[in-house]
């Protein structure tokens, strides 16, 4: 009996709540609001977003958003000024209250605080600055525009006390949302969401994405059924594909033809390549056309033939070049859609057309894939920019399509080996070798390729190594992308040692010192992304001046994180006047969750006290005493 | 690398010889070996006629080619021209040759972008930009622009830079001024090797500047201003109609009347404000603090946004629309806070600027507009009271690196005046740091340092404290430069006086401090502020070097020796001196106690260019020095 009656009031509060009325007004501001003085959960908020509001009219196809935020200290006067882009009809409409003697004043936004700037022919700007924004002050400010937007979130940088979205239900449009981030949502009825005392979101370094903690709803739109327009979109990620197969500017441009590449083609069958030869020849081929910086799962043209002549092109028609080349040089290869790391991820439960915004190529040779990217100049066949490495892709084909995994076994690996004599004067002279393989490789070229004249780069490379001259030098491979880049220079180091007392004290790990933990920050909240394993190896051999020999030498050590996912070795050993130290870290997993955190930290921390220990020499007994 | 340079002059007379029949434009082959030299691109040519119609009339040709040699040019290949309602494009056409100077194609009508030229911080501005990106990338290629822009006033006659970018090397360049017989501008010269050439045609006057082989410059820290080492002219109209207004700039007086006629009937403060502010003062106030009250009261109720509007951004939107919104610009904000000043009787003048923590070059016999910002000035009998409007947190009266020691045009009744900004002393800009280290026997330390931050270091440092509580934290960690440390407490005290100073005082927990090997504990003398800039050595550097404000540090650190533990060693004193400044440090027993004190003094100046490397010597032996550590043994 008593369950039933439970029932029946948690029946009459879920309809109330569904009944409810909109949680705010736009213009209708509370004498409480305007009183208050600090955010009592965060009393450090320059301003707090009392509500915001966003309401779907299924009669009028209307999204509007109403947002009241409250500013506490004179800092957060600046978050009254606002930029949307927008078509011509977008709305926008604000009021300012404040406190005056006891009454509350408040004060339309006019069009001379609105303008509306022509960015280009089509595309628009609002920009909104606020009158009368002080400490103290609420503004609401409503935008309303056609169909949803691409997003809704519950979280900014500031806290939000309470934030409310209402998608009633339109027969004629079926979308769907993907809750993404950290925070609480929570449901009332069917179609009313509804988040409380959202902490203010702070972005934290090494994070692979914002878009994958914050807070927020993304919309796709399934489909759209009113009179005179009927469009259906995606509910699988099987539709995904097959809309992606009769799109225009995807399926379309990758069918329209490629005789453009006729030349190319005839070129690469001209030499008698093995398959593997073959692709990387192609895919070197395709890079005559140099990337505009656009990441675009599209082509900007439904035919491709003009890019290709332009010899620049987005990441979508560079790689649709690629596809079209190689199954011209018929390779078992098909397109991949996929999400980058500054995008988000996909999710396999919630399949998202919206989500896609890049693509790339696989190729099937043998029992192998391969994925190709020929967007970046300095990057091998076999490897993937660092924004591909994003968990994983949609393989578009005739057969609905199939998950393909993104992740890659390629490292970040670099070597560098010190030879050196300490003089009496306490300079070092000697060589220094280097040696990057694989995204180390990759990094160091694409960073040299910005240097306009070797003499730049040596000044840079001087500046970065204080107190080193180099003398001479030569890079070895530089051009030769499938090989490891070599660096050789002579150099001098000046006071590389310190004398204290009789003592002379030196650092033998030399630049390779680590003297910055990356993880200084105390707590963190999402997880650590480095995309990609880590080895660096540096070896150091300095011989001492004639009559000194080794007073103290620092011990060897060895530190791991659990599980193996990453190791230090550090060996100190010296053999007469030659002292060789071998230092090694290894990072074997991508990615660390924030409980992790710490064993990071803490594993710099050690590193960065083990480097910090000095090598002491003295002046021979014998020699001493003579 | 010799080796890569060879090849490419190769690749470059290959290219010479396989292009065939057509005359070829712009084949890289031309190209002057030195220019080659530290070039990702070189200006082929560039050639710009002004012909001055009348006041109101000038009207810029110009045609310019740029051939790009590498991917990091690329950025050199697009074009850009600028316009506001006072200007016009048009007759644009582009062009693109490949190494061989052979026509790869025009650039189509439909591809010249025009969007607006909108910068990062403003909210609104009149200005717009044609852009072009040639779509090309097969190195080295050429690309020619050619375009005409009429102006409706001489306001906007400039003159020009040699200088087109960092590694951009000039092969030709050419500046033609035309003008009425009747009409009079004034110019100057830097670093020409050849002047101008004047003549008379056609009852027109002609003034031809040229300059062929320039080299490409390298960007170089501390170089100073362009003006210092590059070739340039400087040209203004000694009489010029802007909008409706009349302009003058044959004086500095002349020309700032022409500000004073813009600002005129702006200093409308509605009485309503005035009646309140008036409640705010009394009679026992210093000038002083009148001028505070009533600066506090604008930074209080208004804020900065930045909307250029108005005869090409030059006149500000008057005092009762700043009232009635609480916000405006520079140009906006300092007319309301000069014509609040002058309704209490203050002689306040409104100011114009070039600001940038390079403090702006002006010429004090060469009257042109120099100016991108606006402040107030209040003259006092025995002071001047300096204002920054657009802060709304400087104390009364300071001026912080953006705005300090240069030449400022003040708009008087009278006119302009020429007037320097207050520069901050050696030892106003300085920051002294003392502090108290425990070190423990197992290496770890507790660290209580307290800082005062002067001068230029106080809006420096003052940002901390408009931060939310997380950010202010995780900001203070970062800055402090020990590998790893808990910070235990913090606290951050700003003294808003006219000379303001900022405290900053930290507790921390450092587990690895001293390196702890056998018997012994070594540690680092220097822990708070090490010495970090240090200078690229530099191998042919052209340009002079300046250093552009003077500053202090002074370090005073106690470390307590733990007990079991003595002292072995300390490194030698260090004394550095040089004419760029002064160096020194010292350890010293004192009871349990290592007494650690160093002192950094950098000089303002200019200084020629062999003098660069002397200072970047200097500048490692400091950073040298930082490093010292101090040994104790068990005993």
């Amino acid at each position: 009996m008593k369950r039933t009656l439970t029932l029946v009031i948690s029946i009459v509060i879920a309809l109330q709540f569904c009944a409810a009325k909109a949680p705010i007004k736009f213009g209708k501001v509370d004498m409480e609001d305007l009183k208050m003085t600090v955010y009592e959960p965060d009393t450090s908020a320059v301003a707090v977003v009392l509500c915001k509001y966003g309401h779907f009219n299924a009669n009028d196809f209307r999204f509007t958003t109403i947002t009241r935020v409250k500013i506490l200290k004179k800092e957060g006067t600046s978050l009254s000024e606002f930029s949307f882009p927008g078509k011509e009809s977008m709305q926008v409409r604000a009021k300012v209250f404040n406190l005056e003697n006891g009454e509350v004043v408040d004060e339309k936004v006019k069009n001379e605080s609105i303008f509306k700037l022509k960015i280009t022919d089509d595309v628009y700007r609002m920009q909104v600055a606020l009158p009368n924004v002080k400490v103290g002050s609420v503004y609401d400010i409503e935008t309303s525009q056609i169909l949803l937007p691409g997003e809704f979130t519950f979280q900014r940088e500031i806290p939000v006390k309470y934030c409310e979205l209402v998608l009633e239900e339109a027969p004629e449009i079926e979308f769907r949302k993907r809750t993404s981030g950290f925070g609480t949502l929570q449901p009332i009825g069917r179609n009313t969401f509804v988040a409380k005392d959202m902490p203010a979101f702070k972005s934290e370094p090494f994070m692979d994405s914002r878009e994958n903690y914050v807070t927020k709803f993304e919309f796709d739109i399934l489909r759209i059924n009113v009179p005179g327009y009927f469009k259906s979109f995606t509910t699988t990620w099987e539709a995904v594909n097959d809309i992606l197969e009769d799109h225009m500017y995807f399926g379309g441009a990758i069918s329209n033809g490629s005789a453009f590449l006729n030349d190319i083609k005839k070129e690469i069958e001209l030499k008698s390549y093995e398959p593997y030869e073959k692709m990387v020849a192609a895919y070197e081929a395709i890079k005559v056309v140099k990337w505009n910086k656009y990441e675009s799962l599209y082509a900007s043209e439904p035919n491709l033939s003009g890019v290709f002549k332009d010899k620049k092109a987005n990441a979508g028609e560079i790689n649709m070049m690629l596809y079209l080349l190689l199954q011209k040089l018929d390779f078992d290869c098909a397109p991949v859609a996929m999400s980058t790391r500054e995008n988000g991820r996909l999710n396999p439960f919630y399949p998202s057309l919206e989500k896609l915004n890049y693509m790339i190529v696989n190729v099937n040779l043998g029992d192998k894939n391969y994925l190709l990217d020929a967007t970046e100049e300095f990057m091998p066949a076999d490897m993937l920019p660092k924004r591909c490495l994003n968990k994983s892709g949609r393989l578009i084909n005739k057969q609905s399509g199939i998950w393909v995994d993104l992740n890659t076994d390629k490292i970040d690996k670099e070597v560098v080996v010190y030879d050196l004599k300490l003089s009496e004067e306490l300079d070092a002279e000697g060589t220094m070798v280097c040696e990057e393989s694989e995204y180390a490789a990759f990094d160091f070229r694409k960073d040299y390729s910005e240097y306009a004249s070797d003499e730049e780069y040596v000044q840079d490379f001087e500046m970065k190594h204080s107190g080193l001259r180099v003398k001479d030098f030569k890079l070895n491979d530089v051009e030769s992308i499938y090989k490891p880049v070599k660096e050789e220079y002579d150099i001098k180091i000046s006071s590389v040692a310190q004398k204290v007392g009789d003592m002379i004290m030196f650092n033998p790990l030399l630049f390779e010192q680590v003297k910055d933990n990356p993880f200084k920050l105390e707590d963190r909240k999402y997880p650590v992304d480095f995309g990609y394993k880590r080895n660096k190896l540096v070896m150091s051999t300095i011989s001492i001046p004639e009559g000194y020999e080794f007073s103290t030498l620092p011990k060897s050590a060895r530190f791991a994180l659990p599980d193996k996912a990453g190791s230090v070795t550090i060996n100190y050993s010296a053999i007469g006047n030659k002292l060789t130290v071998m230092y090694n870290i290894q990072i074997n997993k991508e990615v660390f969750s924030y409980q992790e955190y710490p064993y990071l930290k803490q594993l710099y921390a050690m590193i960065i006290d083990k480097h910090a220990e000095p090598v002491v020499i003295k002046k021979n007994q014998d020699e001493a005493s003579l | 690398m010799k080796l890569r340079y060879n090849l490419l002059l190769l690749l470059l007379a290959f290219f010479a010889i396989s292009s065939g029949k057509k005359t070829p434009t712009y084949p890289v082959s031309d190209i002057p070996e030195n220019l080659l030299k530290g070039a990702d691109a070189v200006i082929r040519e560039d050639h710009t006629e002004m012909e001055v119609l009348s006041k109101d009339k000038v009207v810029y040709t110009m045609k310019y080619a740029v051939t790009v040699l590498k991917e990091s040019g690329k950025d050199k290949a697009l074009f850009k021209a600028y316009y506001n309602k006072l200007s016009n494009i048009s007759n644009i056409s582009a062009t693109v040759y490949d190494a061989q100077g052979m026509k790869v194609k025009s650039i189509p009508q439909n591809e010249i972008f025009d969007v607006t030229a909108i910068s990062g911080f403003s909210l609104y501005e009149d200005s717009r930009v044609k852009r072009i990106d040639p779509k090309y990338s097969v190195y080295p290629y050429t690309v020619e622009y050619s375009y005409q822009q009429k102006y409706n006033s001489a306001f906007y006659m400039h003159g020009w830079y040699v200088f087109s970018g960092y590694n951009t090397a000039v092969q030709d360049f050419k500046f033609k001024v035309i003008t009425p017989l009747d009409f009079k501008f004034h110019y100057k010269e830097y670093n020409l090797e050849q002047g101008v050439k004047e003549s008379e045609q056609d009852d027109k006057r002609v003034f031809d500047w040229e300059i062929a082989n320039y080299e490409a410059p390298q960007n170089e820290v501390l170089s100073g201003y362009y003006e210092n080492w590059g070739p340039a002219v400087y040209i203004a109209a000694d009489e010029f109609e802007l909008g409706d207004y009349n302009g003058d700039q044959r004086s500095w007086s002349s020309f700032g009347k022409f500000f004073q006629t813009l600002n005129q009937g702006r200093n409308n403060v509605p009485q309503e404000t005035i009646d309140k502010i008036a409640g705010m003062l009394n009679e026992d106030m210093s000038d002083y603090e009148k001028i505070s009250i009533i600066y506090q009261y604008s930074q209080e109720k208004n804020r900065y946004v930045s909307i250029q509007e108005g005869i090409g951004g030059q006149q500000p939107f008057d005092a009762e629309t700043v009232d009635r919104l609480s916000y405006g610009d520079c140009k906006a904000l300092s007319n309301y806070v000069v014509s609040l000043l002058r309704s209490f009787g203050f002689n306040a003048y409104y100011t114009l600027v070039r600001a940038g923590s390079y403090s702006g070059f002006t010429e004090e016999n060469f009257v042109r507009s120099y100016y991108n910002h606006a402040i107030a000035c209040v003259a006092l009998e025995q002071d001047t009271v300096w204002l920054e409007c657009t802060s709304p947190y400087n104390p009364c009266g300071y001026l912080g690196d953006f705005t300090d020691d240069r030449d400022v045009l003040m708009i008087t009744e009278e006119g302009g005046k020429l007037v320097k900004t207050p520069s901050f002393t050696i030892e106003e800009n300085n920051q002294t740091i003392g502090g108290k280290v425990e070190i423990q026997s197992d290496g770890s330390a507790q660290a209580i340092t307290h800082g005062v931050y002067k001068g230029a270091n106080y809006s420096k440092e003052y940002y901390l404290i408009v931060m939310d509580e997380k950010d202010r934290r995780k900001k203070i960690i970062k800055s402090i430069d020990i590998p790893h440390f808990e910070l235990i407490d913090y606290k951050i005290t700003p003294h808003k006086e006219r000379k303001p100073w900022l405290e900053k005082d930290l507790t921390m927990y450092i587990p690895g401090f001293a390196s702890k090997m056998g018997e012994r504990l070594f540690f680092p003398l220097n822990t708070m502020n090490k010495s970090s800039f240090i200078p690229p050595y530099s191998r042919n550097r052209k340009t002079p070097m300046l250093v552009a404000r003077s500053f202090s540090e002074n370090d005073s650190i106690a470390y307590q020796i733990p007990e079991g533990y003595k002292m072995e060693a300390v490194p030698e004193p260090v004394n550095l001196s040089s004419e760029f400044g002064e160096y020194q440090c010292k350890a010293v027993m004192q009871g349990n106690e290592i007494l650690y004190e160093r002192s950094l003094k950098i000089w303002k100046g200019n200084y020629s260019t062999e003098k660069y490397n002397e200072f970047v010597e200097f500048m490692e032996k400091v950073a040298k020095s930082d490093e010292a550590k101090a040994v104790l043994v068990k005993g």
